[in-house]
């Protein structure tokens, strides 16, 4: 197969995991990273969260990876895969795999690329919103891990939104179409929330179960078992970034699981 | 301006300790108190708005009006500094102004020649009830029915005011925030006539809803975008009449355009441009502050009947950018726009801006301590 990765920046951890894990499994890997100094984004994200997000945005760009709890996504690689450098880039070079960084997934270059590459699933770790003329550029699906229940709990801090609104915390592998968190299920893998947990934790642990369930449906594509639910029509209102006083709230709110 | 409490929450709620956030709201309306009381003036008039390097000006009977509910909600939260008494005396001034007719006029006090106003009538009945609502004092309500008499004589068969205050011959939507509170006084005095006035003038707004969920003719001049002010006026006289009429039908009215706003507020980050078209199109990339809390207020009333904390999740970030939308030496206030030169009165700082942010602030308190418990 034909296997394209995504990532929102050049050291996602899990987009490294699920690109290594499926150039594993014999498939042909193209990378597309989105590189997050647009000025577009940078924008949208002062927008959302205030200057305090681009900080904390920056702080997680410049750590060496962005590797909260990367010992437990490490440990879904395959068994004997040797030590993964830091980034995608030096990855990719190291292997022979082809990467680009992009300035947005949706540039009709990279529909192109795609296109002519002849991709037949894409596994999404991030990169931004992608629109119909990158989805219809493959031959197959276009997954996501999304960090909520669906329909239930669309769109942004999902993991958050499912412990604030009293829904369960599941990670949902879903078809990515045109709309927000709207596509058709394939699988929902519940997150426990364990006594002690932050939000970080939390969050953490969501990542960690919507990388396997990724890699879960790249074997099931491979056996020709990946089977979608019917589309369900979107429920509720879509969920944004955190004002702080919610998050306040949230904190104590899985304060109060101790 | 009604307390938010109606919650039931029990499955969810957590256990003591305010929260921090909660605090630092409690914080920025004690300064829009202290604020909102140097407006005030040895009459009991509230001045109309600040303007820097001048002071306050003239006394403004409409928002003197509205901004007695609030007066009264500060002397609740923070007693002994005197508020519920800036409350009645700004009554009392309203009553000495209040015309034989009933209407109290338009524009700013004092002036040379007196002219009613529809609309400005509507915002002092909010004042009128609340304080008949507090004291039990029948002058109150004799004074709110006495204007809504009045107002209720004005309706055309059409069932709209034929001319407003601004211009001769239109009524413009927001003017559902003018026939709400009429029914307010209804609902003391149960005039039916009132009702019946006030329901006709909704239902003629309520028909110029467009599929999208926003009003024509919203803002103050026929054919331009209206502030997020007037949007929110329009909005609140559903929600206000909803209440008062226990009727989710006209709340349902609202409900679209609440639901296009909340999600313009999220995408926004909190900085809602300032004014939209009926197309939804922002006239401005500045935000009127008013708006903004007003329009806070409305995402929480609709919370109270339907509880969703991304409805608080919306509002909490208009109320945020309020709060941090601070000039030094006047950190206390709230400005007409953001930035200051913005369109909604520019390089002002209005009274009705600091009353509706402390509401606005009350109203998020209130709602994110329904979600705990205090042992």
């Amino acid at each position: 197969m034909r296997v394209v990765v995504t990532a929102g920046f050049d050291g996602s951890r899990s987009a490294l995991i699920v690109a290594e894990t499926a150039r594993a499994r014999g498939h042909e890997v193209l990378v597309l990273v989105a590189t997050p100094f647009r000025v577009a984004r940078v924008k949208s994200l002062i927008r959302q969260g205030g200057w305090h997000a681009l900080k904390d945005a920056a702080g997680r760009l410049m750590r060496p990876t962005a590797r909260s709890g990367s010992a437990d996504l490490d440990a879904l690689l395959p068994s004997g895969t040797s030590v993964l450098p830091e980034s995608l880039a030096a990855w990719a070079l190291a292997l022979g795999v082809e990467h680009h960084s992009v300035g947005s997934l949706n540039e009709p270059g990279v529909v192109e690329l795609v296109r002519a590459w002849g991709a037949d699933l894409l596994l999404y770790n991030g990169g931004g919103i992608l629109r119909a003329p990158l989805l219809s550029a493959l031959n197959g699906p276009v997954l996501n891990a999304h960090a909520g229940p669906l329909p239930e709990i669309r769109g942004m801090n999902a993991v958050e939104w499912s412990v604030l609104l009293g829904e369960p915390t599941t990670v949902t592998i879903h078809q990515i179409d045109e709309g927000i968190d709207t596509g058709r299920v394939w699988k929902q893998i519940p997150v426990p929330i364990e006594p002690g947990d932050t939000i970080e934790r939390l969050r953490a642990r969501a990542v960690r179960c919507g990388v396997a369930g990724l890699l879960e449906a790249l074997r099931a594509r491979e056996s020709g078992e990946l089977a979608f639910e019917s589309a369900r029509p979107a429920r509720g209102r879509q969920c944004f970034v955190l004002a702080p006083a919610l998050r306040e709230l949230l904190a104590r709110r899985l304060e109060s699981h101790a | 301006m009604q307390v938010v409490t109606n919650h039931a929450h029990s499955d969810t709620r957590l256990p003591s300790r305010r929260l921090e956030a909660t605090d630092c709201y409690a914080g920025r309306a004690r300064e829009l108190g202290a604020w909102i009381k140097t407006s005030l003036r040895p009459d009991g008039g509230s001045s109309a708005y600040y303007m820097p390097g001048y002071g306050w000006v003239d006394a403004y009977p409409e928002t003197t009006g509205y901004l007695i509910p609030t007066l009264l909600e500060l002397d609740r939260r923070f007693p002994g500094e005197g508020y519920g008494a800036y409350a009645e005396r700004a009554g009392e001034w309203l009553l000495a102004i209040q015309s034989g007719e009933g209407w109290w006029p338009a524009g700013r006090w004092p002036q040379r020649e007196t002219k009613p106003s529809l609309f400005n009538s509507g915002q002092i009945l909010t004042g009128m009830v609340s304080l008949f609502d507090e004291t039990r004092e029948q002058k109150w309500i004799d004074a709110a029915a006495r204007a809504s008499t009045w107002m209720a004589s004005r309706v055309d068969d059409t069932g709209a005011w034929p001319g407003g205050d601004y211009s001769a011959t239109r009524m413009p939507s927001y003017y559902a925030h003018a026939a709400a509170p009429m029914l307010r006084v209804w609902e003391k005095t149960k005039d039916q006539p009132v009702h019946d006035a006030a329901v006709a003038v909704l239902e003629t707004i309520a028909g110029r809803r467009q599929p999208n969920g926003a009003f024509a003719d919203a803002g103050f001049r026929e054919g331009s975008a209206a502030p997020t002010h007037t949007v929110a006026y329009t909005l609140w006289g559903f929600l206000d009449a909803a209440d008062a009429v226990r009727a989710s039908c006209w709340r349902d009215v609202a409900r679209p355009g609440i639901d296009v706003l909340v999600r313009r507020a999220e995408l926004s980050g909190g900085s809602l441009p300032g004014s939209y078209d009926e197309a939804w199109k922002k006239g401005t990339s500045t935000v009127c502050l008013t708006g903004n809390v007003q329009l806070a207020l409305c995402f929480l009333e609709v919370d109270r009947h339907e509880p969703d904390l991304r409805l608080v999740n919306a509002a909490a970030k208009l109320v945020d950018f309020v709060c941090d939308a601070r000039v030094p030496g006047l950190s206390a206030a709230v400005p007409g726009s953001w930035p200051l030169w913005g369109p909604y009165m520019r390089f002002r700082f209005p009274n009705w801006s600091a009353k509706y942010a402390c509401d606005a602030i009350f109203a998020l308190m209130d709602r994110l301590e329904s979600e705990l418990t205090f042992s």
